[in-house]
């Protein structure tokens, strides 16, 4: 049997002795080469024979690229590489800076996908008292991080407004007293906003994000509200903030809806003034799970329409516009500049606990969001704690914080310990545990993984681009306002 | 890398034999290959014996690609064990270098 363009060479004993640690994968025409300083590489199949066989000549500009970028065993700098591991990995040495606040689980509006499993809007029983917020909050300055994310989330937040108001003002007052550095962000669906309340929120610095799912046929198809025009009143409170100067994004879900829009969504967020959109799958979490029949599709759907969208953004830029996808940005970030990117979900271990913490509304702490939706449903594996009795050092040296920990770093998942993309990537244990019945999950038919790995895939092969380079380049450079706290939720 | 076709069962089989493979590669290879097909890995004879069956009917053509990608993907598991055997002393030492750096920089 005859090797396809797309096999590997293999070293000789000799050859061996040249190379450095490193990750391969056939990309196109050609193999794209990472490492774990977070360096990467495309080599046509003939360059990557001379590489790995020992036959390239020193001094060459090849060579002297792999020599740079840590390829070369008897070249390494070691310093330098050290440095970028540091840098790219640079939440291991801080606590959790993001605190989940779900100050209600009542909502008002009944969207196809809610991810949290909310109840009605009378339910006040579900709403967050004012002596559990006070312990939250007591609670979140526990964490050793000087950098502290406060973000209120539901069901609808605004729905509990006296509470919002209360943890906003009390842990800015902490944070005054303590010199941490406090950003606070809401998450509301936007139909209870008013002028006073967004006066108050501004005065108090809250980031104010929404869902969004583009224009009205898929907007107001996903995200129901019988209380009036939901797409109008997003819109209206979206450009209403931005005219304001104040900082605001917006999340969007793809539902089967959404498949056959992607040029439409993308310019209904241009049109509002947003520069930026974070185009995320549907999760098979809360009423998604459910509706899935309806509203679900292949993984394979969603990167056509990733892709279809993404090359259309790509494609404004380069007529002019300044707009940019929030995923695409975050890996870029890690890939181009060897920065952590702050984003819990994309590392190894998983920010369970040590990079988020989520807290319900009757103060139950759980390693973060999705374990939190997961127990809305019936499974409570991811509760980690109570504000009312534990105090920080239980949640994280709590038992399922250490197994997510475990379960979660890349070198023990028996896929991604090979995997090229594994200097970039993270995986979800909470994912893991609602789709394959286990925090360790199984990657070669894990949604999560299939969809990052061709999320890469695409933008390395992007990047081949020097014109494409230049556009990612612009949407992660230092002049670019960095994605609103709150705008970055799961993708 | 010889292999034996059944199209009857939908399976295509390796025989590994000796030490002339990385048993981490193989089962590396397999498993990627668990998205398409039923992975079974057994010793036979002194060496291991894969076998891997489709989870959909694949047709003669269907099994022969199946086994160019599964001896690629031994190829490139096959790499990556290699290097990460000869470097792991070095890739040790520069993680301790920058986990070390970075505990210092908080003191
Ligand atoms: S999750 Fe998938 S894409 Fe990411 S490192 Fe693991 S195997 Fe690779």
């Amino acid at each position: 049997m005859s090797a396809s363009p797309a096999a590997v060479p293999l070293p000789t004993k000799t050859s061996l002795e040249t190379l450095g640690d490193f990750y391969v994968r056939p990309l196109g025409k050609g193999f794209l080469l990472t490492n774990d300083w977070g360096y990467y590489l495309h080599l046509g199949p003939d360059e990557l024979r001379r590489f790995v066989e020992g036959r390239l000549s020193e001094g060459q500009p090849l060579w002297r690229e792999l020599k740079s970028k840590g390829f070369l065993r008897k070249h390494l700098d070691l310093k330098d590489l050290a440095s970028k591991f540091a840098s790219h990995n640079s939440y291991l040495w801080r606590g959790p800076n993001l605190h989940i606040v779900v100050v209600t689980l009542r909502c008002n509006l009944k969207c196809v996908y809610c991810h949290s499993s909310v109840v009605g809007e009378k339910r006040r029983e579900f709403d967050m008292t004012q002596k559990t917020a006070r312990r939250v909050v007591d609670f979140i300055f526990e964490s050793p991080n000087p950098d502290l994310t406060i973000e209120f989330q539901g069901g609808e937040p605004l729905l509990n407004w006296e509470v919002v108001r209360f943890i906003a003002r009390y842990s800015r007052k902490k944070a005054q007293e303590q010199r941490r550095n406090l950003k606070l962000a809401l998450v509301s669906n936007f139909t209870l906003l008013d002028e006073d309340k967004l006066k108050e929120l501004s005065d108090l610095g809250v980031a104010m994000c929404t869902s969004f799912d583009g224009p009205p046929a898929v907007h107001d198809h996903n995200r129901i509200y019988l209380g009036g025009n939901g797409h109008a009143s997003v819109a209206h409170w979206i450009e209403r903030i931005l005219s304001l100067g104040l900082p605001t994004g917006a999340l969007m879900t793809t539902t089967r809806r959404s498949l056959s829009h992607p040029r439409a969504i993308v310019d209904e967020y241009s049109r509002l003034g947003l520069r930026e959109i974070f185009l995320r799958p549907l999760h098979y979490l809360g009423f998604a799970r459910r509706s899935w029949e309806t509203i679900g599709y292949r993984d394979e759907e969603f990167i056509a329409f990733y892709r279809e969208a993404v090359d259309y953004i790509l494609e404004l830029n380069l007529r002019g516009a300044r707009f940019k996808e929030s995923t695409a940005s975050l890996l870029l970030r890690k890939i181009l500049l060897h920065q952590d990117p702050g984003y819990v979900d994309l590392r190894s271990p998983c920010g369970a606990t040590l990079g988020q913490v989520s807290y319900d509304y009757d103060g139950q702490i759980y390693t973060c969001d999705e374990g939190r939706m997961l127990a809305a449903e019936g499974d409570r594996m991811f509760r980690v704690g109570d504000v009312a009795k534990d105090g920080y050092n239980e949640i994280v040296d709590h038992p399922t914080t250490k197994a997510c920990c475990v379960a979660s770093t890349m070198e023990s998942q028996p896929l991604c310990q090979t995997c090229v993309y594994k200097p970039y990537c993270g995986i979800c244990p909470v994912l893991n545990q609602a789709t394959q019945n286990s925090i360790w999950g199984r990657m070669p038919t894990n949604s999560y993984c299939y969809i990052f790995m061709h999320v890469f895939d695409y933008l390395f092969e992007k990047l081949k681009d020097p014109e494409c380079e230049k556009v990612f380049r612009t949407w992660i450079g230092a002049e670019d306002a960095p994605t609103a706290p709150g705008c970055v939720g799961k993708i | 890398m010889d292999f034996k076709a059944d199209i009857q069962k939908n399976e295509i089989a390796f025989r590994f034999s000796g030490r002339a493979y990385h048993k981490e590669a193989l089962y590396g290879a397999a498993l990627v290959m668990t998205d398409r097909c039923y992975a079974y890995v057994q010793s036979s004879r002194g060496g291991l014996l894969v076998t891997l069956r489709g989870k959909r009917p694949l047709g003669a053509e269907g099994l022969e690609s199946l086994a160019g990608e599964f001896h690629n993907e031994m190829l490139s598991q096959t790499l990556r064990w290699m290097v990460a055997k000869r470097n792991k002393k070095v890739r040790d030492a520069i993680v301790t270098q920058a986990l070390f750096a970075a505990r210092r920089q908080r003191a």
